[in-house]
């Protein structure tokens, strides 16, 4: 499908009318109440510091990640309390990467994860411990006599998910907490059609807003086949557009036609704006999820040509069910992630971008303290989350569970921690830093107001 | 019955309808039709090759084609169907299990009892040892209070969660319950697992049995008595298992008490239409089902073989007269990718090699390695599951797909004899008109009929015109959805 550099330019040209066109029909969509909504979101986003570039970029650990494993403490009473439940499968002392600390307990990495450590050596990571889905501030006791409402379905992989993506705890979301986060930051995007946040790995709920739809851009170079600028080449991928386009009243096939034609729009503006793409020359690990980072280097290279000043990403990472085997599958994963979480880091600094965007872990739970038989863990609750960039205060953030089996942080009595911090503290935090007004957090976070702080304090400012 | 419900009846119970098919279905009615598909013997699966020399077992390419070639041609085309289906519940995956001999007993099981009971089926996977892997039962031991260590929760909560109850409690129509009553809590899910303790793989070459034995695949787990639970176990609201039972009797117990809960029959009655026929089935479909499964004409509880045939007879899978003769507008499922690309195949009466696997993971199914325990769609996303898997980088590769099916951009692996579409080329009403026979039920909008018609006059060759009139008609959200 090579295309000689004439022909591109023709089609380019022919690509943006039709994305002007196509685009411009998207948008009316949105109803009067979006386009006033927008309106009235300019005022308030001028009056905040909102000036230049930023991003958000989320990694979601799918499976519900062992954060007791992720962040292990290294001090004498600390490691005493890990092993002794842990026993078989707790990772030796020695072997632990020092990492932060509270007060005199200290905090290592498990040695799977040097480049993470890389990251709190200089300043750029900090940790938010034992943060999880609530309803409210809840307690061992409160929890046990079902004295406060709790999400729905806690332990499920699937409901779980969809709330640490949506920040909706009980019912069934229809948008996702970064989706309305883009809805609340479209007047810093304007006038582009571009949209703001972007799937580099399948599609999820987190990106898609009440008023904005995400897209999914997989790879640098996708494009329509049997376009070689024959004759009629042109106009057969009109006429596709056309009929993806043309109304015949039947639900399913109206969402696929408009879905598969936003795709094919979005599309053939990234490759006209992958053509110009600049180089790069931090390596990047090929692991999946060293390629999709690297993906999202691309995105935010082409930040410029489709003209956006926010933008938000999801990529993920699979297999952290670790049922079994957890002290050799869990350190392969938590390897790549850590190796490719430092290449983006280093790959922000090369592009002079290291302040302005901020990568952050998501895992629908943590996993049960005390081991199973099969020498993994089970699903449980509250975890520890990673955040990293030039932007971020580095350090400790929260209260680490008491690691007592039956004890005030235990829901049950294998160590299934109640978070002592909620998702929406910690996606407020990132929020802010954003640019999301005060009064956009509660849309964004319709749950904000039952917690203490709106602000852990993670970023310098 | 007319063309037009024959291919559509061909849609939900086959891989797609060929001239072949669609005749023969016209010529003897739906009934006749299934009842000689219930009888068909089935196409056997392959056995894998000896491992290499070196060690090395054989992976899953070969099962792939094989599969995919048998579900294009085998004469037992509803059992493919079904047991596909049933592997889109009872998930195995092979991102965890990717070895031709750990996968193929776990998948014969599915094709032996597409047409079997629900309750023995359960039974059979339960005992697999690829499903024991993929959801830690397999050597799932007793608690140990020196290794401080509790059984693995895995299998029972997924078990229940996924294969047989849900989350809440359901109306015999599949709706949930007012208030949304969970179906059992955390401590169900501990108890439960207790029954699964003690098994292992079945001993090998005259080995005495022992926990942690070699891994057999090709034989059902086997239980260890020292390594079972013996307590007594509270595995649902109302129903504990007596202290003392051996490995067998406790499996039997849970398996009974599972599959006699109510939620069943709607929960996978509403799944297994939403596989064969549409994504968002009323609750009147549901409950006609699910009262099939609940007992069926000869008060047979969890019959499959009865179950796919309420399914796919009932008036909303497009079978009645009147307002049923056509799917109602919310009705209806977009093809998956393996059905799309195989949907074409069959219509267009193509040759195929089977290695279509790689295209069709490309348009977001991935045969046989789905991503997770929740299957390659999950049954609630909305507007249907397999949306789940449509995003913009799919959706340009699909339609690519039907270019490249279009054009035999596909090597051996799709090969379409375009000479007789040459031949219609010159009258390109006709060529449309032919298109829209084989690939949407002979309908075709009258809107997108002009602008077909408009674009093949833009080509400047009768292959050209051939391939755009197919092309636009297969890439026509139309044909993307089955209805």
């Amino acid at each position: 499908m090579a295309i000689s550099s004439a022909r591109r330019h023709a089609g380019l040209l022919a690509n943006r009318r039709e994305f002007l066109r196509l685009g411009c029909r998207a948008v009316t969509g949105l109803g009067a109440a979006g386009a006033l909504g927008q309106l009235g979101g300019i005022n308030a986003l001028a009056q905040t510091a909102n000036s230049g570039y930023k991003a958000l970029v989320c990694i979601f650990l799918f499976g519900g990640s062992d954060a007791n494993d992720m962040l292990i403490p290294t001090d004498d009473a600390g490691y005493a309390a890990y092993a002794g439940v842990r026993r078989a499968i707790a990772i030796p002392r020695t072997n632990l990467l020092q990492a932060t600390n509270a007060g005199s307990s200290t905090y290592g990495l498990p040695p799977s994860m040097p480049g993470l450590q890389t990251l709190f050596q200089t300043s750029k990571a900090a940790v938010v411990s034992n943060v999880g889905m609530l309803v409210r501030p809840l307690t061992r006791a409160q929890y046990r006599a079902n004295q406060q409402p709790v999400p729905s379905n806690l332990f499920s992989h699937s409901d779980q998910q969809q709330q640490w993506q949506s920040a909706i705890p009980i019912g069934i979301a229809q948008s996702g907490w970064a989706g309305r986060i883009a809805d609340q930051i479209r007047p810093l995007n304007q006038p582009s059609l571009f949209p703001a946040a972007v799937s580099v790995n399948g599609n999820s709920l987190f990106l898609v807003g009440q008023q904005t739809q995400p897209s999914q851009i997989a790879s640098p170079n996708i494009a329509v086949t049997g376009q070689q600028n024959r004759p009629g080449d042109l106009e057969r991928l009109n006429a596709l557009q056309q009929i993806l386009t043309l109304s015949n009243g039947v639900t399913l096939v109206q969402a696929a036609g408009s879905r598969i034609n936003d795709s094919l729009v979005v599309l053939r503006q990234a490759n006209d704006a992958f053509a110009n793409l600049p180089s790069l020359t931090t390596p990047f690990p090929t692991t999946s999820i060293g390629n999709q980072l690297r993906q999202i280097v691309r995105l935010i290279q082409i930040r410029g040509a489709v003209g956006l000043q926010r933008q938000i990403f999801f990529c993920s990472q699979g297999g952290y069910d670790t049922h079994e085997d957890q002290p050799n599958r869990q350190p392969q994963l938590l390897a790549d992630l850590s190796a490719a979480m430092l290449a983006f880091n280093l790959a922000m600094e090369e592009l002079g971008l290291s302040e302005q965007v901020t990568l952050f872990t998501e895992s629908e739970f943590s996993r049960t303290f005390q081991p199973n038989a099969s020498n993994g863990t089970d699903h449980a609750w509250g975890g520890h989350q990673f955040v990293t960039g030039g932007a971020v205060k580095s350090g400790f953030y929260g209260t680490y569970p008491s690691m007592v089996l039956n004890g005030a942080d235990d829901s049950g009595s294998r160590g299934n921690w109640i978070p002592s911090i909620s998702l929406d503290q910690y996606g407020a935090t990132l929020a802010k830093w954003f640019g999301v007004p005060d009064s956009g957090l509660t849309t964004v976070f319709p749950n904000l107001a039952n917690f203490p702080t709106a602000d852990l304090g993670f970023f310098k400012t | 019955m007319g063309y037009g419900s024959a291919i559509r009846f061909l849609e939900q119970a086959s891989y797609g309808a060929d001239p072949a098919s669609i005749a023969k279905v016209q010529a003897i009615g739906r009934a006749a039709w299934l009842a000689e598909q219930f009888r068909a013997p089935m196409t056997p699966l392959p056995d894998a090759l000896e491992a290499t020399p070196g060690g090395s077992q054989e992976g899953m390419s070969r099962l792939q084609t094989t599969w995919i070639l048998n579900a294009l041609n085998a004469p037992d085309q509803l059992r493919h169907r079904v047991a596909f289906a049933l592997h889109s519940i009872l998930v195995v995956s092979a991102v965890d299990l990717g070895e031709h001999r750990q996968y193929v007993p776990y998948l014969r099981i599915l094709h032996e009892e597409a047409f079997g009971n629900y309750r023995r089926l359960l039974e059979r996977i339960t005992l697999n040892p690829a499903m024991g892997r993929y959801l830690n039962m397999l050597n799932n031991a007793k608690a140990n209070p020196a290794r401080n260590t509790v059984a693995n929760e895995n299998y029972a909560r997924e078990l229940m969660q996924l294969f047989t109850i849900g989350l809440v409690e359901l109306n015999p129509n599949g709706t949930p319950k007012t208030g949304n009553p969970a179906s059992y809590n955390e401590t169900h899910v501990s108890e439960l697992a207790k029954v699964f303790t003690g098994w292992t793989s079945a001993p090998m070459n005259g080995a005495a049995p022992k926990f942690r034995a070699p891994d057999n695949w090709a034989e059902p787990m086997i239980p260890i008595e020292a390594e079972h639970d013996t307590t007594a176990k509270a595995i649902l609201p109302g129903v504990t298992i007596p202290a003392g039972q051996m490995a067998r009797q406790d499996l039997a117990s849970a398996l009974d008490a599972i599959f006699n809960h109510p939620n069943v029959g709607p929960f996978v009655s509403y799944r297994l239409i939403q596989r064969l026929v549409t994504s968002n089935p009323s609750p009147a479909y549901v409950d006609r089902v699910a009262r099939v499964f609940n007992s069926n004409s000869g008060g047979v509880r969890g019959d499959l073989k009865s179950v796919v045939e309420a399914i796919l007879t009932d008036p909303e899978a497009g079978t009645g007269a009147g307002p049923y003769s056509e799917l109602n507008a919310d009705q209806g499922s977009l093809r998956e990718p393996l059905a799309l690309t195989l949907n074409i195949i069959r219509a267009l009466d193509m040759r195929s090699n089977g290695g279509l696997a790689s295209t069709v993971s490309g348009v977001g199914q991935n045969l046989f390695y789905p991503g997770s325990v929740f299957s390659y769609f999950s049954p609630f996303s909305k507007p249907g599951p397999e949306f789940q898997a449509l995003n913009a980088t799919t959706a340009m590769n699909a339609v690519n797909l039907i270019y490249r099916l279009a054009s035999n951009g596909l090597g051996s692996a799709a090969v379409l004899d375009l000479n007789p579409w040459d031949q219609l080329a010159t009258n390109p009403d006709a060529l449309i008109t032919a298109a829209a026979n084989a690939l949407n039920r002979g309908t075709v909008n009258s809107n997108v009929r002009a602008t077909i018609l408009q674009a093949v006059n833009a080509q400047t060759s009768n292959r050209m015109k051939a391939i755009t009139a197919l092309y636009l008609v297969g890439a026509s959200p139309q044909v993307l959805v089955k209805r």
